[in-house]
């Protein structure tokens, strides 16, 4: 690192550029590391947008036609993406960041997400619930947003999970920490919604006690048609109820079915979890005769026997970098999945599915490489443009090109290296993430922390509110103990426990 | 009052001498019979004492009058009229009666006693097509048939409430509430508003199957509005043109019309921030008039819950120390910040320009109410507004300002007597007057009896002797019990122990006779005796203890 410092030092001087000053205005170099960052989101202030940003002499990795740039410069104007290429101009007061010998790629993307959800991911009861929304039951609070903050993520699906051939809507987000649930969404996303097929519909691997209709791959097909059928029959009534003139009963409303005419009008596009090429097939010929749009299957560990059918319908897919042989559906599965897709085009990502996985996506992109030897930028792409795309953002996240929205990170080395660590994440041109900031704030937390648990301890000694009268919290005219009447969000049914 | 006595003994006697029809007998007689008359009025005058007439307001020494249930006069210097009783209160505080515009109480199931041990809300199904499909979906539930049930009404007038809004307690749209006074009479003369707002709880689940999730249970709640605006709807286009299949009835959406189309409060209770964040943004996204009973987590977000702009009602149940003893390091330090800053919720609501109301929700007994408000003053809040929070913002919440909430000529006779300050740890509340009627509040002694067992009860009325049994089961304070009259076997609503004294309560309908009884036993070893009263009248009672629970021995640890 000493040594390509020197060299992008030699090389500024070289080019008589020197770092600091400019003839336009005085930039301001990095301001001293913000020391607001919290444990908890609702005590993290927003970080300030500065007007303008450069980030200087980095390995600039566009994700874009630009390719990779060597001592490259990144201006960001109110949160997007001004210019990027060597030599760049410092606006007046620009907050100026030397990243001589760091690296610079875009936020990462995780298509495949279940984190920051209140209660759980599964509404497994029925075999069709698209009327569910993961954007209702969004935790800002959720410590996974800053981990993953933390590993270079941006942005993630936050899909329902896998119990129902129709599952719920999904949100995506932007790791902002510190917002309030509503300003996660990231806005202009492509509404979605999830599909499953084969055993996790299917009931396959559940303990469950009711075994619900369908229990077998035909079965979750023909579900998925009914479905389709009742909400086209739907349509017909209410437009008939409409119609000029008709004094009809319009139906009574049914929101499930709402959502499925969404999908059927291409307005809501499915993500699909399938592993197995033959359930894919069918579910691409379901799409065909409905008129729908698959974004991406999910998972998709198969999908390398069908890539060229995959990519003559332009349906991505949303992978592991390497993860087999956890269940039967699987044993299929080859780590050169993602090599394989991306040589015969399709649009290609590699997913977390895993609150811990998605803090280091980049050494999943990093596989690609290893297994059927991708070349690094497009190995990249796997959890930056490519996921962007699947998500219907491409035009906003995914690369470092100009009027996109300023979502990169500051990599203390190559990013497909397992030794590199993210410095600095930014969202919307703010520094959510300062690894610098947040060493800096961990004793101070642990202070207050040993300060607290001593008053705690204290106080817990004196025991000012006496002994307890009653157990339940909740009601105290609940003779008995044995109800429980508190309206907690239910305890994970089953469903959620299946693989992924 | 005498006559129905009397009417009762005859009844009562009737059924010992008739057993096999006795059941029947007495119902249909109870439902012929009137409504029994008005409760005791009358004229009183509390002198001498310290009056706070409304938040801010306090006169050192006055006088309040009150004539028939209503408050004639209150301010210092008035002399008591000539037909009042005068009760002096040299040294004790008069304040106006406490309101908590937020209680729940079990849904009562169709032939079993609420609450009991067989209460279990999975059990009472729908009335099959009447309404919902959905055993969640129950908004055509009212609480004004039932008002507050008397164990949970004498645990409110301790804490020196006299008016609560009560609300069914199961469900995801619940039912609507109804607002009584807790004077213990029936509901006739006790309700103030019979239906007030519907009541819904996020995250409540169905008995089984759909929904079982958060987010699914949101999902319906918003589908269930949209229907209810869609069901008025059909009905108008079935009323223009009745030549087509009427609309299914649907009882549970003819409920919910009046909320859906904004005419009537949505209350969402709400467990923790992000649950009342979720309530507000479903309310606007509805167009719902809605009101939030939030989690005391507000201060974490203030700004947005100011936005919201919504009646907000407090629990103000702040957490115990986090246990840190042994274990330190799962004590996470969002934990202990919300310990340390949780009593300091009101005064920041307050500091923020947010109004609120409070409620005794989540603390395990109503009188620890007054403590909580200590420390939540202790960190800020001004007392007028916590006094306010309990008497004028709810008032003026459940629309009945112009009738509670101040001590003030005109308004209902609800007060609380104290004394010394309303808001300590240790509040000393000595009477409640609800409606003009005097309450005593016994001072609770510590338990100085176990009285699990079987008891063989004589019940002494009206110089007939009928027996009972008393079955009580479990320790102090924990104690749960049935009592068993005539064949028909009741489960006790509460079994209250201080000193040597047990009370009980319990409603009579399991013995046709519906209402509110209380009994209470002196115990010495294995014999008690005691008094209780009832709809019909007092009584008294001796009793024997003919079998105790078997005791386990301490278990030895090495």
């Amino acid at each position: 690192m000493t040594r390509d410092s020197l060299v992008a030092l030699a090389a500024c001087f070289a080019l008589g550029a020197a770092p600091s000053a400019t003839a336009q205005g005085d930039p301001v170099a990095d301001p001293a590391v913000d020391p607001k960052v919290d444990a908890v989101a609702w005590a993290s202030p927003i970080p300030d947008q500065p007007a303008a940003v450069l980030v200087r002499g980095a390995t600039i990795w566009t994700s874009g036609p630009q390719g990779r740039l060597e001592q490259a410069d990144l201006l960001v104007r109110s949160g997007k993406i001004a210019a990027v290429g060597p030599d760049l101009a410092a606006p007046p007061g620009a907050v100026v960041i030397d990243a001589a010998g760091k690296h610079v790629t875009a936020g990462l993307i995780d298509a495949h997400s279940h984190i920051a959800v209140d209660g759980s991911v599964n509404e497994g009861t029925d075999i069709v619930t698209a009327e569910v929304r993961i954007a209702d039951v969004l935790d800002s609070g959720d410590a996974d947003i800053y981990r993953e903050l933390a590993g270079g993520l941006t942005a993630a699906n936050v899909l329902h999970g896998s119990a129902n051939a129709i599952g719920g809507q999904n949100a995506v987000i932007k790791l902002r920490w510190g917002a309030p649930p509503e300003d996660l969404l990231f806005e202009g996303a492509r509404p979605g919604v999830k599909f499953a097929l084969g055993e996790n519909p299917k009931q396959s691997n559940w303990q469950v006690q009711d075994r619900r209709y369908p229990q077998t791959r035909m079965g979750v097909e023909q579900a998925i048609v009914d479905h389709f059928e009742d909400a086209y029959a739907y349509r017909r009534n209410r437009q008939q109820a409409a119609s000029p003139g008709s004094s009809a009963i319009p139906p009574r409303p049914s929101l499930r079915l709402e959502a499925l005419l969404e999908i059927l009008d291409g307005d809501r596009r499915v993500h699909s979890h399938a592993y197995r090429a033959d359930e894919m097939l069918m579910l691409l010929g379901l799409s065909e005769r409905y008129g729908f749009t698959i974004d991406a299957f999910q998972h998709a560990l198969e999908a390398y026997k069908i890539a060229d059918e995959l990519a003559a319908r332009g349906v991505g897919a949303s992978t592991f970098s390497d993860w087999w042989a956890y269940k039967f559906e699987v044993v299929d599965a080859i780590p050169h999945n993602g090599a394989i897709l991306l040589e015969r085009g399709v649009v290609t990502s590699f997913n977390s599915d895993s609150g811990e996985l998605a803090r280091r996506l980049n050494t999943e992109a990093a596989k690609a490489v290893r297994y059927g030897g991708v070349e690094e930028e497009e190995a990249l792409k796997l959890v930056t443009l490519n996921p962007a795309i699947q998500l219907g953002v491409g035009d906003r996240a995914g690369s470092l090109e100009p009027g996109k929205d300023a979502d990169f990170v500051i990599w203390n080395g190559h990013p497909l290296s397992t030794y590199s660590l993210a410095e600095q994440t930014w969202i919307d041109g703010r520094r959510y993430f300062d690894r610098e900031a947040d060493l800096a704030r961990r004793s101070e937390l642990a202070a207050e922390r040993e300060a607290l648990l001593a008053e705690a301890a204290g106080e817990a000694e004196e025991d000012p509110q006496g002994p307890k009268e009653s157990d339940d919290p909740q009601d105290p005219d609940a003779p008995d103990e044995s109800q429980d009447p508190a309206p907690d969000p239910p305890p994970s049914p089953a469903p959620t426990e299946v693989t992924p | 009052m005498t006559r129905l006595v009397r009417r009762n003994l005859y009844i009562l006697g009737l059924a010992v001498g008739l057993p096999l029809v006795s059941g029947l007998v007495l119902k249909e007689r109870l439902l012929a019979a009137p409504p029994p008359p008005p409760g005791p009025l009358g004229v009183h005058a509390l002198t001498g004492a310290r009056i706070v007439a409304a938040p801010g307001r306090v006169i050192e020494s006055g006088t309040v009058v009150i004539r028939d249930g209503i408050l004639e006069a209150v301010g210092a210097g008035i002399e008591p009229p000539a037909d009042a009783r005068v009760w002096e209160l040299e040294g004790l505080t008069v304040y106006p009666g406490l309101i908590d515009p937020y209680t729940v109480r079990p849904w009562p199931a169709a032939g079993k006693a609420a609450g009991g041990e067989d209460d279990n809300p999975a059990d009472r199904a729908p009335d099959p097509g009447a309404g919902h499909p959905n055993p969640a979906v129950r908004p055509e539930r009212e609480m004004a048939g039932w008002g507050a049930d008397s164990a949970a009404a004498g645990r409110l007038r301790e804490a020196g409430y006299t008016t609560v809004a009560v609300a069914p307690r199961e469900g995801l749209l619940r039912g609507s509430s109804a607002v009584v006074n807790l004077g213990g009479g029936p509901v006739r003369d006790e309700l103030l508003v019979a239906r007030l707002a519907q009541n819904v709880t996020l995250g409540a689940t169905a008995p089984e199957g759909y929904p079982q999730s958060l987010m699914g249970s949101v999902a319906l709640a918003r589908e269930s509005f949209d229907q209810a605006r869609w069901y008025a709807q059909a009905s108008e286009a079935y009323r223009r043109d009745p030549a087509q299949r009427r609309p299914p009835h649907d009882a549970s959406l003819e409920a919910l019309g009046a909320a859906a189309a904004g005419r009537e409060p949505v209350v969402f209770e709400t467990e923790d921030l992000l649950g009342t964040l979720r309530a507000g943004r479903l309310a606007a996204e509805l167009g719902l008039d809605a009101w939030l009973v939030g989690s005391g987590e507000e201060y974490q977000r203030l700004e947005q819950v100011a936005a919201l702009d919504r009646p907000l009602v407090l629990p103000v149940a702040f957490p115990e120390p986090p246990e840190a003893a042994g274990d330190e390091l799962s004590v996470e330090l969002e934990a202990l910040r919300h310990w340390k800053r949780a009593p300091g919720n009101p005064a920041a609501l307050a500091a923020a320009g947010v109004a609120f109301a409070v409620t005794a929700l989540r603390l395990d007994q109503p009188k620890e109410l007054h403590g909580r408000l200590a420390l939540a003053i202790a960190e800020g809040l001004a007392p007028e507004t916590a006094l306010a929070a309990v008497t004028t913002e709810p008032a003026r919440l459940l629309g009945l300002a112009d009738r509670l909430g101040t001590l003030e000529p005109g308004k209902i006779a609800n007060l609380v007597v104290v004394e010394g300050e309303l808001f300590t740890a240790e509040t000393a509340v000595r009477e409640v007057w609800i409606d003009g009627q005097r309450f005593e509040i016994k001072e609770r002694k510590p338990p100085e009896v176990e009285p699990a067992g079987e008891w063989d009860l004589r019940i002494e009325v009206g110089g007939e002797t009928h027996s009972a049994q008393l079955a009580l089961a479990g320790k102090v304070p924990d104690l749960t019990g049935t009592l068993e009259f005539q064949g028909s076997s009741v489960v006790l609503q509460s079994v209250d122990v201080s000193g040597k004294s047990v009370e009980v309560a319990f409603d009579g309908a399991g013995f046709g006779m519906p209402g509110a009884f209380t009994m209470t036993l002196e115990i010495e070893g294995d014999s008690a005796r005691g008094s209780g009263t009832g709809p019909p009248g007092p009584f008294s009672v001796k009793g024997t203890r003919v079998s105790s629970p078997p005791t386990t021995p301490e278990e030895v640890r090495p």
